[in-house]
């Protein structure tokens, strides 16, 4: 228990003092890491406690992506309206989609899913007028706030900004998940008549958990939207979803801390795999993917807990 | 107004096949009442028609004058009925105290069920770890902290040896006061039925066959007919 505390504060520290260790442009890198953990730490509610799988939320991530820009950049609303309007309207959103999911099972919900992550760059292309086509739209980029702007530069502002948002999303699911929420989630995922004689209402905590889940992805989007100055269909294909929910695999689906090693993971790992061999990059990837499957079946995070049980 | 439960006209189909019919039968408040039958019979389709996971075709289910038939599922706990399952169904990635909490107000009133069934020091050991007869007091802890008025429990000696069922039999009648609860069991281990239940409810191939104190069942020609394999 102790160890827990110790260790938050320690990657707390960590996190705060890391923009000055490193060349700014791994300052940016750090802030993905960041977008990526939120999105992946909403699959580990879906997936790991609620045990729903999506294949498709990277069309939340657009959707928040599209929501910022939209509203930064047609409509000129400030950061500070723009972030959680996005995150508001993906767990709408998500909630809705949450209701059409409790309908479908295991690889009936992998396929509905997919086919969502499928719709995504099509219907994007679609309506031109709103999303500005296979263009898509370019926002200004942020800059840091008065007091802060001569202190320090625009990448490391938006790293703060990703993480402070990052500790909150973390700090929302402890006290959900740790508390009548959490149990419920996964009191209907172990065994669902049991859950439903305990008075627990299945359809209103697995579209409960879809919500939560799809505004994480939503706010990972619209901050990645905002850090790259750019949304285009293309970036929201299938191989974004597929490359969350491999994260979220690697990571660990029974640790929310499971998410920041899948967001480290499928930030770094392409570019490692690609200094391992440029022509094969995607190869050696698929081989490090398969690598930590095997030998990690619970991911890393469960793996790293495993090893600290046996040891004490 | 009647009080306590009671079914009438009770009947569900599945594909044609009657797993119930017209069964009408009255829980009296306090008593332990067994509900017993050969294999097939419907006495767990009953308890699934009482819990709402069914839905019966036609039929009305009473409890304490409120008619239930339309209640979801999970709002039968509130009316004051738990129940546990005949093939455990406890939440198996979960501690010991979190499944008993899932039936609890709260943490405390969670370990106090533990200390009741036995269990205090295996609070926060998985669930899976526990041995059977150790996880069917879980369900027991988990179905009593919700303190019911009503606690269908369905084939609790399943897996019992005879010592093991004694005990057993001891524990229904101490919940029954302690708890000052209605207890209505499926059960086909003879010895406990005739031990512990006021009253027996017999069903064969979904039909009400008899209804009476332990002894008039044990002399009733019909019952000892359909359990031979006579049928009924």
């Amino acid at each position: 228990m102790n160890l827990r505390v110790l260790g938050t504060a320690a990657f707390a520290v960590l996190v705060i003092v890391l923009p000055w260790l490193i060349p700014p442009f791994m300052t940016f890198e750090f802030t993905y890491v960041g977008a990526y953990t939120i999105a992946i730490l909403g699959l580990v509610i879906l997936i790991g406690n609620s045990g729903q799988i999506s294949l498709g939320h990277g069309a939340f991530v657009a959707a928040g992506g599209y929501t910022v820009a939209v509203l930064l950049q047609s409509l000129g609303l400030s950061y500070a309206v723009s972030l959680p309007a996005a995150a508001i309207v993906c767990g709408i959103f998500g909630f809705g989609l949450g209701a059409i999911a409790l309908r479908l099972e295991s690889v009936y919900l992998a396929l509905a899913t997919f086919a969502l992550a499928a719709s995504v760059s099509p219907l994007l292309k679609r309506f031109k007028h709103l999303t500005g086509g296979v263009q898509g739209i370019s926002m200004p980029s942020p800059h840091a706030p008065e007091p802060l702007r001569h202190l320090i530069g625009t990448e490391t502002w938006f790293y703060y900004l990703t993480w402070g948002i990052a500790a909150i999303a973390f700090a929302l699911a402890f006290a959900g998940l740790r508390g009548k929420v959490g149990r419920s989630l996964r009191a209907i995922r172990d065994s669902e008549v049991a859950a439903v004689a305990f008075g627990i209402n299945p359809v209103f905590y697995k579209t409960l958990a879809f919500g939560w889940s799809a505004m994480y992805a939503g706010l990972a989007g619209a901050i990645l939207a905002i850090v790259t100055a750019y949304v285009s269909p293309d970036v929201y294909g299938i191989p974004l979803s597929l490359t969350l929910l491999a994260g979220a695999v690697m990571g660990g689906l029974d640790m929310m801390w499971g998410a920041v090693i899948g967001g480290l993971v499928i930030e770094f790992l392409p570019l490692y795999a690609q200094r391992v061999n440029p022509a094969l990059s995607s190869v050696a990837y698929g081989i490090a993917e398969i690598a930590i499957m095997l030998f990690m079946p619970i991911g890393i995070a469960g793996a790293l807990q495993r090893l600290r049980t046996v040891r004490s | 107004m009647k009080d306590g439960l009671s079914t009438q006209n009770l009947t569900i189909r599945f594909g044609g096949i009657a797993a119930l019919e017209d069964v009408s039968f009255d829980v009296t408040p306090g008593q332990i009442t067994g509900l017993i039958g050969p294999n097939g019979a419907g006495k767990t389709t009953c308890f699934n028609c009482i819990t709402r996971l069914y839905q019966p075709a036609s039929g009305t289910i009473t409890f304490n004058g409120e008619d239930i038939s339309r209640v979801p599922a999970h709002k039968v706990l509130d009316r004051g009925i738990a129940r546990t399952f005949q093939n455990l169904e406890l939440f198996g990635s979960m501690s010991v105290l979190d499944n008993v909490q899932v039936g609890a107000r709260n943490a405390r009133g969670a370990r106090e069920m533990l200390d009741y069934v036995g269990l205090a020091d295996f609070a926060d050991r998985p669930v899976r770890s526990l041995a059977f007869g150790a996880r069917k007091n879980v369900e027991l802890a988990r179905a009593l902290a919700t303190k019911p008025q009503l606690l269908l429990l369905d084939e609790p000696a399943a897996g019992f040896g005879y010592e093991e069922i004694a005990v057993l039999g001891e524990t229904i009648k101490r919940v029954r006061r302690d708890f000052n609860t209605t207890i209505l069991m499926v059960e086909h281990q003879m010895q406990l039925v005739m031990g512990i239940c006021d009253r027996i409810i017999v069903l064969c191939s979904g039909k009400k066959l008899a209804d009476g104190n332990p002894a008039a069942i044990a002399s009733n020609r019909e019952v000892i007919d359909a359990y031979l394999g006579g049928g009924c």
